[in-house]
């Protein structure tokens, strides 16, 4: 099996803090990948430093066998990144920031025009016209996803990516990425809905204080921790338990 | 602590909180309040000297029972209003019905009118602060007219209520637009007004130019405009009438300030909701085309930058001024009719290229500070991290290069002789380079606390990028100077002439340029707060 992302040992200090400690996993092709974890385990960090956004304190990560510290830009032109706040440049349309993105990963014009064609039907997308400023969240959440998916991109990273999403296009972006898996991609999501980890993931990390405490598939976990949801594994895992819970909503 | 309080003390939190998110250590108030007061003394002491003398000497002249200082004191009235109007005013419309915040803010328990105050009173406070360079000048006429202690307290008391007139006016206008206007119109608006102020205070300059003349020439000049500066229905004159104890003025400076600053308060009380829905409402521009274009990476980015720049207001506003500075210099008369050829030939392009000097570092700051506002989006991107850079450099040099090519261009075309312009704009391009670099620093060194594009450097960077801009003027226009007219330089051996007006503009610009490029070598201009993680 093709091991698209590698990530050995990876670390990131800020000052005396250590937000990720020596983390290390592998992502097959075809692979759908769940990260999680509570609110400030590290998710977003080790995205970060997997996407080349943020340089580690230590260790390495090889996306589609390239070292991403020797060929950043390489590695770049390899994968897509979709954020879980979408940060765009507010006074350009839609439209305008897609032939951007086209031009930046030098895309052939009229498989980009196809695509755009058929992602814009998929997810009801009749606002390219519109300055980005204009749109709601959802709206910049399909956009960001277009300029993604347009390029079938061998590894995908999505955080949160269905956060704002209508029921039908969160619907159509889980079978979509399905199906560019099937067709050889890996796939790393974050996700705090655990039902979406449970129904798309193949294999899932859980992160908690910045180090992985349990990675396998649904059925390995399970065996492990002797739970049967990903709720109840999740919540054991991160140090909760469902009594612990039950007590604070009831002193609430 | 009621609402209004409890609104503003969360916005100074947040502004203080800002620098310290980004992992610097903010600087106590009192040291906000002592370089503004720096700032305010350096130019107030030797203004109030100057305005001082002035008055004394222009007092004995009357017309119609008013002195020329009383005109004085109008005009800078006048000044002031017209600056707090059309700049504060869209101001305000912007910052109450467009911040991140006032969505969150509608949301609470809170009256609109306290909202709309609070917001007011955040814009005021940010852009007011022209309003107090007028107090050396009434201390002046208080002292040539010898007013006594209390009636000096009286007049400042009666500036207070009448920045309150100006600020109701301002509200009131605000909420107006936000009726009618969309946001992209108010930025548009911002533009057009801000023009208005330019020519308003070229013209104020020209009025107070003539100041130089003798007393006769100033007398013929005034007595044309009397009537107007003062018109019994101007603040201004009211303020006038107020200052000298006169009861029509004072009651109508209080009266209007107070029953305005209540009907902006009732207004806003209904009026915030709606203005809000308009001006947040989407555009209506909605051509979705089925032909895309593909460019080369670099070329891409330098198109993306060109496209942010010109929907920028504040980035156009700072390419307006070297654009229209010589023309309106023109228009008044100051270069055209009265100079010599040789001060106009000479004087517009150095004009021209001080100002576009001066704005660069600025320029360049707001457009990189759009790259920041989208975080880690361009460093996804599979292109080397200073290709954006470069854009951005060669964006803001093209933009003021073309614009003081076709300024000198209409200008040659009108006057004749182009040599002087031509040679000036070529020495101003890699200056210009030089500084576009340098506002990339500028911004990642010096990034205004409260963050954002129309003021993207902080107190520190906005001094140390004109600084800056002053050098480069000097060193573009000496270099022209030198090439082109050699004889202006005839006070010094040609020699020393060569050395001074040559070489050492040449040596200072290459070592801008080593300093700047080492500087930027430093630093990671694609993580300037890595520390908020």
């Amino acid at each position: 099996m093709t091991e698209l992302v590698r990530v050995s040992n990876l670390r990131k200090d800020f000052g005396k803090i250590t937000a990720v400690k020596s983390i290390s996993f592998k992502i097959n092709a075809g692979e759908i990948y769940g990260f999680l974890g509570p609110n400030g385990a590290g998710k977003t960090t080790t995205m970060r430093m997997i996407t080349g956004v943020l340089v580690p304190t230590a260790g390495k990560v090889e996306i589609c066998d390239l070292d991403l510290e020797k060929y950043p830009i390489k590695v770049k032109s390899q994968i897509g990144v979709v954020p879980d706040e979408p940060k765009l440049y507010e006074n350009l349309t839609g439209q305008e920031f897609l032939e951007f993105i086209g031009s930046v990963f030098s895309m052939d014009k009229s498989e980009m025009t196809r695509m755009i064609s058929e992602l814009c039907d998929a997810f009801e997308i009749n606002f390219l016209g519109k300055f980005i400023g204009d749109y709601s969240h959802g709206m910049k959440q399909k956009l960001v996803l277009t300029s993604v998916l347009m390029r079938k991109p061998k590894v995908i990273f999505l955080d949160e990516a269905t956060v704002g999403l209508d029921a039908k296009s969160a619907k159509i972006l889980k079978m979509l990425l399905r199906k560019y898996a099937d067709e050889g991609s890996a796939i790393f999501m974050t996700t705090h809905v655990l039902e979406i980890a449970e129904k798309m993931c193949d294999r899932i990390g859980i992160i908690n204080a910045g180090e992985i405490v349990a990675e396998g598939t649904l059925t390995e976990l399970r065996s492990e921790s002797g739970k049967q949801s990903l709720e109840d594994i999740f919540l054991k895992l991160t140090d909760s338990n469902e009594e612990d819970v039950k007590e604070i909503v009831d002193n609430l | 602590m009621n609402q209004l309080g409890l609104l503003l003390k969360y916005k100074l939190t947040m502004w203080s909180n800002i620098p310290k998110r980004r992992g610097r250590r903010g600087m106590p108030l009192f040291v906000y309040i002592l370089i503004l007061g720096s700032v305010f003394a350096l130019i107030g002491v030797p203004a109030y000297f100057l305005f001082a003398e002035i008055f004394k000497n222009y007092s004995t002249i009357v017309f119609g029972g008013v002195s020329l200082a009383d005109l004085f004191v109008e005009i800078s009235m006048i000044g002031i209003l017209v600056l707090v109007l059309v700049t504060d005013t869209p101001a305000v419309a912007l910052n109450v019905f467009m911040s991140d915040d006032v969505d969150f803010l509608l949301s609470l328990p809170i009256s609109q009118s306290t909202i709309f105050t609070a917001k007011t009173i955040e814009t005021m406070i940010q852009g007011g602060f022209p309003a107090l360079f007028v107090i050396p000048v009434l201390a002046a006429y208080a002292n040539a007219v010898n007013m006594p202690w209390y009636a000096i307290i009286f007049m400042f008391v009666m500036y207070i209520f009448y920045f309150l007139i100006l600020t109701a006016i301002s509200a009131l206008i605000a909420l107006g637009i936000s009726k009618f206007a969309s946001r992209s119109g108010t930025q548009r608006f911002m533009i057009f007004t801000s023009l208005i102020v330019y020519v308003f205070v070229i013209i104020l300059m020209s009025m107070v130019g003539s100041l130089n003349s003798n007393a006769a020439n100033v007398e013929a000049a005034f007595s044309n405009y009397v009537n107007t500066i003062n018109a019994p229905y101007l603040p201004s004159t009211w303020f006038l009438e107020a200052i000298k104890m006169q009861w029509n003025g004072i009651l109508l400076v209080i009266g209007t300030g107070v029953v305005l600053s209540a009907i902006a308060y009732l207004v806003a009380s209904n009026g915030i909701l709606t203005g809000f829905s308009k001006m947040t409402s989407a555009s209506k521009h909605v051509i979705q085309k089925r032909n895309y274009r593909i460019r080369r990476p670099v070329i891409a980015f330098i198109s993306k930058d060109v496209k942010l720049m010109r929907r920028e207001p504040s980035i156009l506003f700072l390419l307006v001024y070297p654009a229209i500075f010589p023309l309106i210099l023109v228009g008044v008369g100051a270069l055209g009719k009265g100079g010599s050829a040789t001060s106009r030939d000479i004087m517009i392009p150095v004009v021209s290229v001080f100002l576009s000097s001066m704005y660069t570092v600025i320029a360049t700051a707001s457009l990189v500070s759009m790259e920041i506002k989208v975080g880690d989006f361009v460093n996804t991107l599979p292109i080397g991290k200073r290709t954006p850079l470069w854009s951005k450099a060669f964006v803001i040099t093209s933009a003021f290069v073309i614009i003081m090519i076709v300024i000198f261009s209409i200008l040659s075309a009108i006057f004749g002789g182009a040599l002087f312009p031509i040679v000036t704009v070529l020495f101003s391009i890699p200056v210009l380079l030089i500084l576009s670099f340098f506002g990339v620093y500028a911004t990642i060194k010096w990034p205004n606390s409260i963050g954002g594009i129309r003021r993207p450097l902080n107190t520190t960077g906005t001094l140390v990028s004109m600084g800056m801009g002053v050098l480069g003027a000097a060193i573009a226009d000496l270099e022209g100077i030198y090439v082109v007219d050699n004889k202006l330089l005839s006070f010094v051996q040609p020699f020393l002439g060569f050395l001074l007006f040559f070489v050492a503009p040449v040596v200072v610009e290459i070592v801008m340029a080593i300093v700047t490029f080492k500087l930027l070598s430093k630093i990671d201009w694609t993580k300037p707060y890595d520390l908020e993680n």
